[in-house]
């Protein structure tokens, strides 16, 4: 088969992608170390000092945060707006990162500095792609909430049980689900056109819309591959990270360390994702 | 059941006719009620509870202000509305009920929830009155608890003319009956109930008491229904629900619960039997041989999260994950009203945190008991929440905690209902099982049940038998003043809030200066002194005063606990020739769980870097997933 076939290669060829996806990683968590800092100086200084404060090494404690939360709300406040910002920076930093990835992708190279060379050279192109990608799931998204909150308020109205509703919002969210692996989908065949072909803004979202629609089938059996290997990893890896009892300097360290593997484990299946597809075989 | 527990004042014999199409109820009814009074009574209030759902200038609906669940009433066609008429009122061979009239002593003229009946001759102290009654009443759609829903669904909750309750206040007997108000429900007279219901027969029936009896013909079903000792009796009807029934001890317990819920039926079940064992163990026996829960479909959901004498409504959903058991929670909620307004039958109208208080710190215990301390109610994907911790934080969580008392008539309240009824409440009653320990806190409490039980209890008979089992166990100590303690948590408003101010060490130095020495002026260089003295002090921010105990560990691991009796804003101990302290913690057990910010009750020297570097970097990996799971298309 066709699909299996081309993401066995896929994944052959992106696992070798290594120093792309460090580098990935590298940039996203110096971004969120941020948020990092804003949690250790907020709880440092409003609870560092009490004995309640250990038991947070054990695990969620409901009466430590939700006092920390109650009493100290000005700093949470502000970690929850270096969040947010974080989020949008990041907007603004992906475009540089897929110029790099894919650039690295269609010449075959793990090489940092093409990554870099090529990230900044396409970064204006790729940022009008993303942003223009990322209003058309913004209205996707708003337009499943409606849907989605409608079938709820009528279905739970008109409807002796709530199943039925639950049925409907699941099938909502499958069709969700596929209407972003189109997207995702389209879009990167976009972005290989913008670097390929050289073709404008629109000619190019244009060519990714085209091509996943032709082949819908192939490109939702690859997204739903993809879906699947990501979400099982996820799963399995922070099964992993929360079997860690974080007891100790030591054991804290390996969570750490953990949670930063996993990081760099999602950005490599995403390269792995993004060659099954930019390499494919329907030319 | 043979045993005779309660007074039986107030008996009914009872016969309903439901119309199932047409929404409505014929029904004749025999109150045979006992004058327990030392005065004659030519009066008798009752009240009619669907009358507050006849309109919009009803006490109920008025005091609703414009929604009821979130539901807009503005909407409401005629045939939603509800009503009860009673057409018949006979005593002694002499009809009364030209003489009925509504009556409105809490103020609303156009209120119809409570009638009073005068009697042509009157009863005397000791005597029974026995009256018959023919009534009517179209049933609402449901605005709260009561009422029907599509597809035949009926709750029938607080729906027959009940006798109000005559009782006696300062030495004198008078009738407390009020009018029904949105907030309160619950203050009814102990008695025997044996109710004839005639129902069609594809509903699937669920009342309080024991089925003794059932018949068909034509299409109906009749059932007969005995419930002793209990103070209302409420039943209800669904063409869908499933029955599970099983067995605790002498308890028969019957679930109906809904096709789409049924693989829950196992997590309620359990909960009924372990809330029974709990009750059972740690407050008294339970006294009837039955417990009926009804779990409502969706449509029916607003007839939910409620209790009656032996019948308890819960809330369930068809997805309903394993760690998060608020519905075991609910069930447990639900079930210790059983103790809490159904055997020790105080006044929820007037005394709300007697009833939903109690009701709620016995629901956390009975959680805890069963799941553990440290996540009885939340336990999913690392979230692990116990019921008492819960409880406080709704209180803790309010916007304004010190929003009204504890000790506040149920239709007086406007705000914080939840937070201070229920949780403040419990969490009250959890600082008392702090300060008495958990065995003595289990004793007041079966001493309450085997004083109180079949009674109708009031603040001042709880308190003051809570004052003096503190004083005869002598605890008085850990409460400070015994009454300036419940005067502050019940009928207070005040927050309590102890805090370590800060810690410091310095070298003291002794005669250093100039002195006087047999008329001359001499300097002294001073005593050198290697150890340090240490000095800490304590604030206390709240107004609520209650001792606590100070924990101070030294750096060479000894430790000193102080006894800080709270009465001053402000506490300094100092400790000369002393190590340096390495911690200090104000209520190291939490005893006093009312306290509003464990965090600062405790300081530490040396701060924890590693709990630092870990809710950091798990802060830190969490946004990083979000980024990578939020920007896929870009
Ligand atoms: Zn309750």
């Amino acid at each position: 088969m066709k699909i299996f076939k081309s993401t066995y290669t896929g994944i052959k060829l992106g696992a070798s992608f290594w120093k792309i996806s460090s580098i990935i990683t590298l940039l996203q968590v110096l971004l969120t170390s941020l948020v990092g800092a804003a949690v250790w100086s907020w709880m440092g200084d409003t609870i560092g000092h009490s004995v309640g404060f250990n038991d947070l090494i054990k695990g969620y404690n409901h009466d430590v945060i939700q006092d920390l939360i109650n009493h100290q709300s000005a700093g949470y406040n502000v970690v929850l707006k270096i969040s947010l910002w974080i989020l949008f920076l990041y907007i603004l930093v992906s475009p540089f990162i897929s110029a790099g990835t894919i650039s690295c992708i269609i010449e075959g190279k793990d090489d940092i500095k093409l990554f870099l060379a090529k990230g900044s050279s396409y970064y204006f192109k790729f940022l009008s792609l993303s942003l223009l990608f990322l209003i058309i799931h913004l209205v996707f998204i708003a337009l499943f909430g409606v849907l989605g909150s409608m079938i709820l308020q009528s279905g739970l109205e008109s409807y002796a049980t709530e199943v039925p509703a639950l049925r409907m919002i699941f099938g909502l969210i499958i069709i969700y689900a596929i209407i972003v692996i189109m997207l995702v989908s389209s879009s990167l065949i976009a972005k290989r056109e913008l670097l390929v072909n050289g073709s404008g803004l629109f000619r190019a979202v244009g060519s990714g819309f085209k091509f996943a629609i032709q082949h819908f089938f192939y490109i939702l059996g690859i997204g739903i591959i993809f879906l699947l290997i990501s979400s099982i990893f996820a799963y399995g890896l922070n099964a992993v990270v929360n079997s860690v009892v974080e007891n100790g300097f030591v054991m804290v360290m390996v969570a750490l360390i953990l949670q930063i593997l996993i990081i760099w484990v999602r950005n490599l299946i995403r390269i792995m994702y993004q060659v099954t597809l930019v390499l494919n075989p329907f030319k | 059941m043979s045993d005779i527990n309660s007074h039986r004042i107030a008996n009914y014999e009872m016969e309903v006719w439901l119309d199932h199409d047409k929404k409505t109820i014929k029904a004749e009814q025999r109150l045979t009620w006992v004058n327990h009074s030392e005065v004659a009574i030519d009066s008798l209030p009752f009240y009619m509870y669907f009358n507050a759902f006849k309109n919009t200038e009803s006490t109920f609906m008025k005091s609703a202000e414009g929604n009821i669940f979130g539901d807009d009433i503005s909407t409401r066609t005629e045939e939603t509305w509800g009503w009860a008429e009673i057409n018949s009122i006979v005593a002694n061979n002499q009809e009364l009920v030209h003489k009925a009239k509504y009556i409105q002593h809490d103020g609303n003229l156009d209120d119809q929830s409570v009638i009073c009946i005068y009697l042509n001759e009157s009863v005397s102290p000791g005597d029974t009155l026995i009256l018959d009654m023919k009534y009517d009443a179209k049933i609402p759609q449901i605005f709260a608890r009561a009422g029907y829903e599509r597809e035949d669904f009926f709750n029938m909750v607080h729906w027959f003319p009940q006798v109000g309750v005559l009782e006696e206040v300062d030495n004198i007997w008078q009738w407390n009956c009020h009018q029904f108000h949105r907030r309160t429900e619950f203050f009814g007279e102990f008695g025997n109930y044996d109710v004839t219901l005639h129902i069609a027969d594809h509903l699937i029936v669920g009342a309080s008491g024991c089925l003794v009896d059932t018949k068909s013909e034509n299409g109906i079903n009749t059932f007969r229904y005995i419930g002793q000792d209990i103070i209302d009796f409420a039943w209800c009807a669904y063409p869908h629900f499933c029955v599970v029934e099983d067995k605790w001890e002498h308890v028969d317990i019957r679930l109906l619960i809904p096709p789409e819920h049924s693989h829950l039926s196992d997590r309620v079940i359990r909960a009924v039997k372990h809330s029974l064992k709990y009750m059972t163990e740690n407050v008294g026996p339970y006294p009837y041989n039955t417990i009926t829960v009804m779990d409502p479909p969706m449509l029916g959901l607003k007839a939910g999260f409620m209790e009656y004498p032996t019948f308890i409504t819960i809330g369930a959903f068809h997805i309903f994950p394993e760690g998060v058991r608020t519905l075991e929670s609910l069930v447990a909620h639900e079930f210790a009203h059983q103790y809490f307004m159904g055997i020790v039958a105080s006044n929820e109208k007037e005394e709300p945190w007697l009833d939903e208080g109690f009701v709620t710190y016995h629901e956390d215990k009975i959680m805890e008991s069963l799941y553990g301390e440290e996540a009885s109610m939340f336990n999913i994907g690392g979230y692990k929440v116990c019921n008492s911790s819960f409880s406080r934080q709704e209180y803790t969580n309010l916007p304004n905690p010190s929003t009204g008392a504890v000790a506040r008539q149920g239709w007086e309240i406007k705000d914080g209902f939840k937070g201070i009824t229920y949780s403040k409440t419990a969490t009250v009653l959890k600082t008392i099982e702090g300060l008495l320990g958990n065995d003595l806190m289990i004793k007041l409490m079966q001493k309450y049940y085997n004083e109180y039980k079949f009674t109708h209890p009031k603040a001042n008979d709880f308190l003051g038998l809570a004052k003096q089992f503190i004083l005869d166990n002598g605890k008085e100590d850990a409460f400070g003043d015994v009454d300036c303690f419940f005067d502050q948590l019940i009928y207070g408003t005040g927050i309590c809030d102890y805090a370590v101010g800060n810690i410091s060490h310095f070298q003291p130095v002794k005669n250093l200066g100039i002195f006087d020495n047999q008329k001359e002026k001499t300097f002294s260089s001073g005593d050198k002194n290697d150890r340090l003295s240490a000095k800490i002090v304590l604030y206390r921010k709240g107004d609520v005063i209650i001792p606590v105990e100070v924990l101070m560990t030294f750096e060479d691991g000894t430790s000193k606990t102080e006894y800080w009796d709270g009465k001053n804003n402000y506490q300094e101990y100092i400790y000369h020739n002393s190590p340096r302290i390495a911690k200090v913690e104000i209520d190291p057990e939490k005893k006093v769980f009312i306290d509003i910010d464990f965090n600062n009750n405790s300081y530490e020297m040396k701060r924890n870097q590693t709990a630092l570097l870990k809710v950091s970097s798990k802060a830190m990996y969490w946004v990083t997933q979000a980024l990578q799971s939020l920007f896929v298309v870009i």
